[in-house]
């Protein structure tokens, strides 16, 4: 069985697997390792990655992405008449990955390790575990993407003892996690991050700028999906150049304009200053101080813009190193930790120990004069704990007569429970007491590798006790809804993987005949015609003789408009 | 448990006494480590990493106790026991410069002469751009003027005008500088707390001019309101001030009740009882356009007569039950004004609410108009309204005196609060 891990982005995810002492990637239909996490139905047939991609542009009701963000909530997508759930939608994505796996291994697969976000709460991580199912897949084990990301790096570095911190920012979140290694032992020392923030979010602000550029009559109803793509390649291009023009003239889109890095710099200060807190954070809870980091590690598509990297270079006053390709980095680790937990012959003499990335507490009452005030947040596993951990604490009810006491269990940083997301509550009756000082009960909390939760409560006066294992959360799906929802997923067809490359020099054709200004319209219009004719004729060194011309003539055209 | 064992931590990692480096604790760890599965093993995994944990403690403990007494012996004192907790702010020490970095960094053709970077001295010579401090990614904070303005921020006058400077330096430069920010986080603190009170029933919470601006960018920079650990463990004093930071936050969950309640809120009765008062309304009005002596106008009278008859009764049924609902709410506060424990969670503002009799007024007022001339029930409508609006202001004064004697005012701050906003 081989050992594989998957790295489930926002914005594009990958499959590796460990094998010959070593992680590594597998190609997806169209010959690359990233393959976007976008889903596009069209007719019957759900098409993924690249394909999708493509089709963001010309069928943008019929795609759907980002939809990462949204796992674990309620939201719907409709594409086309059919609407699906990021949990659906994922699990198209992962059954693409595991086509693309099979395919090249030659070999079933089922157990896979797949990264999350370290802020991902109970409820988002079912919601991946769902998907995986769906996807005729057995999550193994989850990893938090900046453990994941760590044990790239640590694993290549293992014979050298050091500590670093690996700057995550990928497309829809923000990881930092702080790792030490020595004797064979990787040990993640803290976790942080920012579930919000990604480079999606400065896409977004590129975005709302070029609005404001935009004719008034466009900026009523601006064309969102060439505006997308357009600060993609903004974005892209600020990270080559100092500055881009862009030069743009479609029916619905006109444009001239020029950006310099400093003025993506200022359109980006909000974020920035958000992404230096979870650095802060994590410094500080691993008790480290900058000079005692070895190296800081940049992971992630979104380091590569110039911004990033001053920015990182500054605060922790030292250069960042990108080893390992930053949009590869988590899928790697993934695979490690598959290596790790199939005892993989190379890893017999490496161990990983992971910390939690968020705290878990109780709610309770205060005191003040005569009056009680419930609401307020008592921490029992602090964050970036070595986890498994337990931890107890002895509470009191607040009356005499009191005869429950309601235990309510959170996740969150924040000092009042209502700001924090409510896993559950257990309700322990109270033995009759004179006094309350008289009446404790003592509330312990159990966290396991897997990042399940066990809430045990004893009452101190007659010595009964109580349990709470947190898990069948609203939101998530028992075996026979993820079943049905299966066979529906399975009447859609998948498009046949042979000519992948095909739809999706079709699609990019279609795309760039959509961003086209009028006179280009024509040639690539002509293109399109071309590339249908010598499809019929199914000669296959004809067509990838005029694929290659026409890729060349497309990228040409795409660099015209954002020079 | 652990106290029975003598040579606890380290027995526990598989060593016979204390050793003193680091590097073996860890060798020890590491091999004891290889031979649990966390996943099974979870009490194991505890224990080994508790004693680690320990043994690391223990030997910080143990290097510093053995540099002391060398210096002791010495007879000098130096501070090779303490580590600084931050880096200390000279431009000529290893690290990299700040500037120097990013210019590396972002390829930029560098200036024919890199500037040295700047050190200020005192606190006038912060960059200002009308209210805004400037401060280049170049510039530090001289030591001196950081005491400056630490300083500065303690003795910051506790109104509007210390606020605004706050908030001036909590969007600058200044930020930015890591060896500032811990010690403006510190002497922000230090001026937060003295910005605290309680309220009526003794609940930390802020003067009113710390206003959400200045909460929202403490928020940004420090994270206090998100972050309780961190803020624990930075200010161990930080109990009131956090109950105030939840306090602010209930509060507003709070307020954004009591707006849904202020909605003119009338239960499905109430709403069936305006719209019946409507009806000998209208057939009063049909009546005057229909000509006089008809048939018509006739049936019209008879049936505005018998309405409204209909409709003063239900009103005044469904008066009575308001009435014996708002006696149980009066005394239900009263109740709670002399016995708190027993309803802890509700505000003073709950005692009286002036919606409910000014809606009393609506209704007296319909049936007043509803009922025809010489009818007993309009003139006892009449006095009710006379005789409410008697009692509402006389419940007022009642109310003023009340909390002025028993509060020292707390509670008329609450009273003019849900007076304007009623």
């Amino acid at each position: 069985m081989p050992h594989i891990g998957i790295d489930l982005g926002t914005t594009n995810s990958l499959i590796s697997v460990f094998e010959n002492g070593e992680p590594h990637l597998i190609k997806n239909s169209v010959g690359t390792y990233l393959t976007p996490s976008i889903v596009s139905l069209e007719k019957d047939t759900l098409l993924t990655g690249d394909l999708a991609k493509a089709r963001m542009v010309t069928h943008p009701l019929e795609t759907a992405a980002v939809f990462k963000r949204t796992m674990g909530a309620d939201k719907a997508y409709k594409l086309g008449k059919k609407q699906f759930t990021a949990v659906e939608l994922s699990a198209a994505v992962l059954r693409s990955l595991k086509e693309d796996a099979q395919n090249e291994l030659k070999a079933e697969i089922s157990d896979v390790v797949i990264s999350v976000p370290a802020y991902f709460n109970e409820l988002q991580r079912k919601a991946v575990r769902s998907a995986a199912k769906m996807a005729g897949l057995n999550p193994e084990r989850l990893i938090n993407e900046p453990t994941a990301a760590a044990l790239a790096y640590g694993f290549q570095s293992l014979e050298e003892e050091s500590s670093f911190l690996v700057f995550d920012l990928g497309g829809g979140t923000f990881d930092v996690s702080i790792m030490e290694v020595f004797e064979g032992v990787m040990e993640v020392k803290a976790t942080s991050g920012d579930a919000y923030l990604g480079g999606e979010d400065f896409t977004a602000a590129l975005i709302s700028d070029l609005t404001t550029k935009l004719s008034p009559k466009q900026q009523k109803k601006p064309n969102l999906e060439a505006l997308t793509k357009l600060a993609e390649q903004v974005k892209h291009g600020l990270s080559e150049k100092d500055s881009v023009h862009i030069n743009l003239d479609t029916p619905n889109l006109t444009l001239d304009h020029h950006i310099s890095r400093k003025d993506f710099e200022e359109l980006a200060t909000k974020l920035t200053t958000r992404l230096r807190r979870p650095i802060d954070r994590a410094m500080y809870d691993s008790g480290l101080s900058a000079d005692e980091l070895e190296k800081v590690i940049l992971v992630g598509g979104a380091t590569r813009m110039p911004l990033i990297r001053s920015l990182v270079a500054k605060h922790l006053r030292q250069f960042p190193e990108s080893h390992i390709d930053p949009d590869h980095a988590v899928a790697l680790g993934a695979a490690v930790q598959a290596g790790l937990i199939g005892k993989n012959e190379a890893l017999k003499d490496v161990v990983m120990t992971d910390v939690s990335a968020f705290t878990l507490g109780i709610e309770t009452s205060r005191e003040f004069g005569n009056n009680h005030r419930a609401g307020y947040y008592l921490p029992l596993i602090e964050r970036n704990s070595v986890v498994p951990v337990s931890r107890e604490e002895t509470i009191y009810p607040v009356h005499p007569q009191q005869t429950k006491l309601e235990i309510r269990v959170f996740q969150g940083e924040a000092p009042d429970v209502a700001s924090n997301i409510f896993l559950g509550k257990l309700e322990v009756e109270l033995p009759r007491q004179v006094d309350q000082d008289l009446n404790p009960a003592t509330v312990r909390f159990t966290y396991d590798v897997s990042g399940l939760l066990e809430v045990d409560v004893t009452t101190h006066a007659d010595d009964k006790s109580h349990s709470l294992l947190i898990k069948n959360l609203a939101g998530e799906m028992s075996d026979k809804e993820i079943s049905d929802r299966l066979t529906q997923l399975e009447k859609l067809k998948v498009h046949p993987r042979e000519d992948a490359h095909n739809v999706l020099l079709r699609a990019r054709i279609e795309q760039c005949y959509a961003m086209a200004r009028l006179g280009d319209r024509e040639q690539i219009g002509e293109m399109l015609h071309a590339f249908d004719t010598i499809l019929t004729t199914q000669n296959i060194s004809e067509i990838s003789k005029l694929s290659e011309q026409i890729s060349e003539h497309l990228n040409m055209f795409e660099a015209s408009y954002v020079q | 448990m652990y106290s029975e064992d003598e040579n606890w931590p380290y027995s526990v990692l598989g060593l016979d006494q204390a050793p003193d480096d680091l590097k073996s604790i860890k060798r020890a760890y590491a091999h004891k480590l290889k031979t649990i599965d966390q996943s099974t093993q979870a009490e194991d995994f505890q224990n080994l990493r508790t004693a680690f944990d320990a043994a690391k403690q223990f030997l910080t403990y143990n290097l510093a106790a053995k540099a002391d007494e060398a210096n002791e012996t010495n007879g000098q004192r130096t501070d090779a026991g303490n580590v600084a907790p931050f880096l200390p702010l000279d431009h000529k020490s290893d690290q990299p410069s700040t500037t120097a970095l990013v210019e590396q960094l972002q390829d930029a053709p560098s200036p024919s002469a890199p500037t040295p970077p700047l050190e200020l001295n005192t606190l006038e010579e912060l960059p200002v751009a009308g209210n805004k401090f400037l401060l280049d990614d170049a510039k530090c904070i001289a030591p001196k003027t950081l005491l400056d303005l630490e300083e500065k921020i303690l003795k910051l006058p506790r109104d509007k005008n210390g606020v605004a400077f706050l908030l001036d330096l909590l969007n600058s430069a200044i930020m930015e500088d890591p060896q500032a920010r811990p010690r403006v986080e510190a002497a922000i603190y230090a001026y937060m707390q003295k910005c605290l009170t309680v309220d009526a029933e003794d609940h930390p919470k802020f003067r009113l001019f710390i206003n959400d601006e200045i909460l929202e960018a403490i928020e940004l920079q420090f994270n206090w309101q998100s972050d309780i650990l961190s803020l624990q463990r930075k200010f161990w004093d930080a109990g009131d001030l956090v109950a105030a930071l939840v306090y602010k936050s209930t509060l507003y969950q709070e307020e954004a009740e009591d707006e849904n309640e202020t909605q003119f809120e009338l239960d499905p009765v109430g709403k069936a009882v305006t719209k019946l008062a409507l009806i000998p309304f209208l057939v009063m009005v049909l009546s005057k356009f229909t000509p006089t002596g008809s048939a018509i106008t006739d049936a019209l009278d008879s049936l505005f007569a018998y309405s409204s008859k209909i409709v003063a009764a239900i009103a005044v049924l469904y008066l009575t039950y308001r009435v014996t609902l708002l006696g149980w709410n009066v005394v239900k506060n009263i109740l709670k004004y002399v016995m708190p424990s027993m309803f802890p969670q509700k505000s003073w503002s709950d005692i009286f609410s002036y919606q409910t009799l000014g809606l009393f007024q609506i209704y007296l007022l319909s049936i007043y108009l509803a009922l025809p001339e010489g009818m007993d029930a309009k003139k006892h409508a009449f006095s009710g309204m006379i005789l409410l609006l008697i009692f509402m202001v006389g419940f007022s004064i009642f109310w003023l005196i009340l909390s002025l004697v028993l509060n020292k005012g707390k509670a008329l701050y609450h009273f003019a609060r849900s007076f304007f906003k009623s």
